[in-house]
């Protein structure tokens, strides 16, 4: 199990990587959404939100989100430190997204562009 | 809620499940499967049929909110048949799937087209199906799709159409049906039930909105109220064609040409030229509705079974300007064609009807059986949803849609054998595929990746 801090510290990295990518930025220029990210073993919520091609992370559940990202906090670590591919929890049911299927296929897209 | 609970701004309610449930069964070819489920059965008990058709669908229905309460998924069925039988083959039975759906969206168009030379006769089935598969394929790229309100309208019309019509044709012969529990014998309604599945295709297509509802239960009850509706409209439009006094052989064709619409010969017959624009409005609103699941739903697979390097990566692009995948669609586009015009030249549209029935019965069975499997291995597991009956009930849904689905392929024709041959060559090509290339793929760039992804995680200081 990670600990809190190793989760901010994950988003934030993971906010890092997408501010230095300048065409992910321009990628997303006009996908204004909030994002939770729910680590299930530490009862806690962070919030990603992208703005203007800008990705910030703040900690606790912000708004109301586009989309929730609900997996346990070791899954979440390593996929924000891009360590793991979210595909593989993603498709054993480990990792869970709710929200519209578009910024699903979206944020696949930035995982895509940033990792793969 | 508290403060620190995630809560989602969009979210749809139950009467949008009900629709986008019902809707995506909803398609022109259905009123070629009620007349074959009417003609295989003696008087007009059709509705038998169609009703033991809907309630074996309610089974299915309740084993896919039971996988679907546990993972809530877009994945769907290719994550539970992963969880319950391993990855080998949840990708043998998705890709097989998907396959087929692919076939039926080629076999919509070309009954579609038949619809429209019917409103414009100037212009030849194959032109309309060039024009409405570019169409539907344009929609697609540009990420524009039927959703919520505009898919409650077109629901909701079209059952409104298909009741009213059929009130309206029953109350020219006074409401008489003369034999309405006469079907003539156990086997033809075995026979009519394995066909009539093909009404309900893809009403269990909605439990991907199981991360949008505002009520997680909205889903099963959403699944059991479409099928209901669905019951009740095919019900009366199948009692209702063979009651008006058109005639079988109108409906039906002979046994070598089939009747492409027969609901445009029905309301032509009893309504005239404004029943005949009504019911071809209709058709084009249910056809609509397939193509938008179908189109979207086949290409958003191969988008995703490309991005995890099942199909070819070039597969994965996403187009810059409209975020959707360009080179998926497209391919899907050209499927869809070149099964379209192969069914313009063969005429063997009701081979791929019965292909995609049985079909849709062997995905049933595998629903269910993996409720079965995965009580077995998974137990603890919460499940929001149960389905009742222990693991009998499962265990029988499964093997009664098995039994259904040899059953349609156990029949005499090319229509019936035929269907059985492409499934096995289709899920044969996949098996060869997956077993012999894909997964000795995965398991060496799974084992790459692992070793050369770098982690931004900061070094532990010493």
């Amino acid at each position: 199990m990670a600990t809190a801090q190793e989760m901010i510290d994950s988003l934030e990295s993971f906010a890092q990587s997408c501010k230095e990518n300048e065409r992910l930025t321009a990628m997303i220029r006009d996908w204004n959404r909030v994002l939770h990210i729910e680590a299930s073993d530490l009862a806690m919520v962070n919030t990603l939100v992208t703005d203007g091609g800008i990705v910030t992370t703040e900690p606790g559940a912000i708004g109301n989100a586009d989309m929730v990202i609900h997996a346990d906090s070791d899954i979440l670590t390593q996929v924000f430190y891009g360590e793991v591919s979210p595909n593989e929890p993603y498709n054993d049911g480990t990792l869970r997204i709710k929200g519209a299927e578009e910024d699903i296929v979206r944020l696949d897209f930035v995982i895509a562009m940033l990792w793969d | 809620m508290g403060l620190d609970e995630p809560q989602l701004k969009r979210s749809i309610g139950l009467r949008t499940v009900v629709s986008t449930s019902a809707g995506l069964t909803f398609a022109s070819s259905t009123f070629l499967v009620v007349v074959q489920v009417a003609c295989y059965l003696a008087g007009d008990s059709a509705w038998i049929a169609i009703a033991i058709a809907g309630a074996l669908c309610a089974l299915a229905a309740a084993a896919f909110s039971e996988l679907n309460g546990m993972w809530p998924s877009v994945n769907g069925l290719r994550l539970y048949i992963h969880r319950a039988f391993g990855e080998k083959v949840s990708l043998i039975v998705a890709l097989t799937y998907m396959t087929v759906v692919t076939f039926v969206v080629g076999t919509e168009a070309y009954v579609l087209s038949h619809v429209l030379t019917a409103a414009v006769p100037s212009i030849a089935p194959p032109w309309w199906i060039f024009l409405m598969l570019s169409v539907a394929t344009g929609f697609n790229y540009r990420g524009l799709k039927a959703a919520g309100a505009f898919q409650d309208i077109l629901t909701y019309s079209v059952v409104a159409s298909i009741v009213i019509m059929s009130v309206l044709a029953l109350a020219h012969t006074h409401f008489q049906i003369p034999r309405p529990v006469s079907p003539g014998g156990i086997g033809p309604i075995f026979q009519a039930v394995g066909v009539a599945i093909f009404l309900f295709v893809g009403f269990e297509w909605v439990t991907p909105l199981a991360d949008e509802v505002k009520s997680p239960k909205a889903i099963p009850i959403g699944m059991f109220i479409a099928l209901g509706l669905l019951v009740v409209s095919y019900s009366l439009i199948t009692t209702a064609m063979f009651d008006g006094g058109v005639g079988r052989v109108a409906l039906y064709g002979t046994g070598h040409t089939r009747e492409a619409i027969p609901h445009i010969v029905f309301a032509s017959t009893i309504f005239g030229p404004v029943g005949r624009w009504v019911m071809i409005v209709t058709s084009l609103c249910m056809s609509l509705t397939t193509f938008n699941a179908g189109l979207i739903g086949v290409s958003r697979f191969i988008y995703g079974m490309a991005r995890d390097q099942v199909l070819p990566k070039g597969l994965a692009n996403i187009s810059f300007k409209y975020n959707t995948p360009d080179r998926a669609t497209f391919l899907v586009y050209a499927i869809a064609l070149a099964v379209s015009a192969i069914v313009y030249l063969t005429q063997r549209f009701v081979l791929l009807v019965n292909l995609a029935a049985a079909t849709e019965s062997f995905v049933y069975a595998f629903a269910a059986a993996a409720v079965v499997a995965l009580r077995l291995k998974d137990g603890a597991r919460n499940r929001p949803y149960k389905m009742w009956g222990g693991i009998v009930l499962p265990a029988i849904t499964g093997l009664l849609f098995a039994i259904l689905a040899v059953g349609v392929f156990a029949q005499n024709g090319i229509e019936n054998w035929g269907s059985g041959l492409v499934l096995i060559v289709v899920a044969l090509v996949w098996w060869v595929y997956i077993e012999f290339f894909i997964l000795p793929k995965l398991a060496r760039i799974r084992a790459e990746n692992a070793a050369k992804r770098q982690s931004r995680r900061p070094k532990p200081v010493s």
